[in-house]
């Protein structure tokens, strides 16, 4: 391996730990808050067939295909 | 008078030695042997090699036919502190049978300052002289990069190792030396990175040891008067050894530094933070919905870690709604979660798949309680929809917490650049050069 090469294999490493600890203590990666203004719970809150609730009126369903036993193990 | 003569530091010159005439038993010419250690001479003139250890002059045998170009020739001159030295024998030495790999050697002569060796390689060029420095460990079966020490305390790195066979010889030597003599070696330079060589140098029943110093091709010049030496030689270019072991210890000592930098901060940012919340949910509160306890955020700016598990839950798949909630009150974060897991045995290997337990991120901009509301439908695997909860989930939440992938990923990295280097490093080891 020639000595460029290693000095840029340092550098990359030296570089590569200067961007985690950047990143790190910058919290990226963590999540924002989606509503940092806030939704009431109680005003947000509906009735559905399933019941009185915050995540029925929030209108996600979910639908899941079986994992793993579904890809045939 | 014999106080003078021979009382402490009175030292007295020593005789000087006369140039022995000798003649040629094959061919009768005259021969001058300069040096009164010598044991064998070639003629100069019918090229046989004569033992002149004895008063009768034997013939060892006949040269070879070869002829071999060698810039400096016999009887000429070689400078060094001071002193003259005078060229007494040439001999050049291959390789593995490759006439190529030539090695030529000069046995410098002076009557007072005893004998030199002037060697070229690739036109490069070493001055070395006998030793009775000795390594401290064995010298012998050691590779390229390989370090030894000796008994003054100098650190030397292995150059290369090999075997050289005597292919030609002329002049007088102190030694009785037959073309086919074969020798193995290990040269040595100072792991300082000065220009000292140390050289071990071995037949079968024989170890020699030699110190040295590389010379310049210009100090060469200057030292024999010959301004035109070299010229035209394409020079052969030597890897330094020395400088290409130092960068392999700077790299290798870089990744540890490196590995354990990001290897500590990985296991800080795992254990970092206070845990402020566990509890446990039933399948009946997650199919409805639930507030857990309040738990605190310390300040502004942190991050929690909210560590979910599903409950002995086996070959089959929880879909997790998630909620972090202000005060009771206040909605200001809404994720979810598939969870997935399953596992069994196929051709008598067991298998699993997926995790019970997911984790999330969540920087947290102002201090305060906070409580998740959770939500969740779950059901075995072949199932593609569900209404209930069938399973349990346990919730941690843990306050001040940092993100280790960066550092994870980075330690990884590190270990994988340290391996492929040390690979690397003991591949040029094994290299011959």
């Amino acid at each position: 391996m020639k000595t460029l090469l290693k000095l840029g294999v340092m550098a990359l490493l030296a570089g590569g730990t200067l961007l985690a600890s950047a990143a790190t203590f910058m919290n990226v990666g963590a999540q924002s808050f989606e509503h940092p203004e806030g939704l009431k719970l109680r005003q947000e809150s509906t009735r559905t067939t399933r019941g009185f609730g915050f995540f029925p009126m929030y209108v996600r369903t979910h639908a899941h295909r079986g994992g793993g036993l579904a890809g045939g193990k | 008078m014999d106080k003078e003569r021979f009382g402490l530091n009175q030292g007295r010159p020593r005789p000087p030695y006369q140039p022995q005439d000798i003649h040629c038993p094959g061919c009768g010419a005259g021969l001058t042997v300069k040096d009164e250690q010598a044991r064998m001479v070639v003629c100069e003139y019918c090229g046989k090699h004569l033992d002149v250890s004895l008063e009768e002059k034997t013939v060892l045998g006949q040269g070879p036919e070869r002829k071999w170009e060698f810039p400096l020739k016999i009887g000429d001159s070689f400078r060094y502190k001071g002193a003259r030295y005078e060229i007494i024998a040439r001999q050049a030495f291959i390789e593995d049978n490759d006439y190529t790999e030539v090695t030529r050697e000069y046995l410098l002569y002076n009557p007072r300052r005893g004998t030199l060796y002037l060697s070229e390689y690739g036109g490069s060029y070493d001055l070395a002289w006998d030793t009775h420095v000795m390594p401290t460990t064995s010298p012998f079966n050691l590779s390229r990069g390989s370090t030894l020490e000796t008994h003054d305390g100098r650190k030397w790195v292995a150059l290369e190792s090999g075997e050289y066979e005597l292919a030609f010889v002329d002049g007088s030597l102190p030694w009785v030396a037959k073309v086919g003599d074969r020798s193995r070696y290990v040269d040595f330079a100072d792991k300082g990175g000065a220009n000292e060589r140390f050289d071990v140098q071995w037949t079968a029943n024989e170890v020699e040891y030699s110190s040295g110093i590389s010379l310049t091709l210009e100090q060469v010049r200057q030292a024999t008067s010959k301004p035109e030496l070299g010229q035209g030689v394409v020079r052969r270019r030597s890897e330094d050894v020395v400088k290409t072991r130092r960068w392999y210890m700077i790299l290798l000592l870089f990744c540890v530094a490196v590995l354990a930098f990001n290897g500590i901060m990985a296991l800080y940012c795992m254990f970092s933070g206070r845990q402020v919340l566990e509890q446990t949910f039933t399948p009946a509160q997650l199919t409805e919905e639930v507030l857990s306890e309040p738990f605190p955020v310390s300040s502004d700016g942190n991050v929690i870690m909210v560590e979910a598990t599903a409950i002995s839950m086996t070959n089959a798949w929880m879909a997790l709604d998630l909620a972090l909630v202000k005060d009771a009150e206040t909605v200001v974060h809404v994720f979810d979660e598939d969870i997935q897991y399953y596992q069994g045995s196929e051709g008598g290997e067991s298998w699993s798949e997926g995790s019970r337990e997911v984790t999330s991120y969540i920087e947290v901009p102002a201090a305060g309680n906070y409580r998740v509301l959770l939500h969740a439908v779950s059901a075995p695997g072949e199932t593609p929809s569900a209404t209930n909860a069938q399973h349990g989930v346990r919730i941690r939440v843990t306050d001040g917490v940092r993100l280790p992938h960066f550092y994870v990923v980075l330690t990884i990295l590190t270990i994988i650049v340290f391996f492929i280097s040390l690979v690397l490093y003991g591949n040029w080891r094994k290299q011959e050069e």
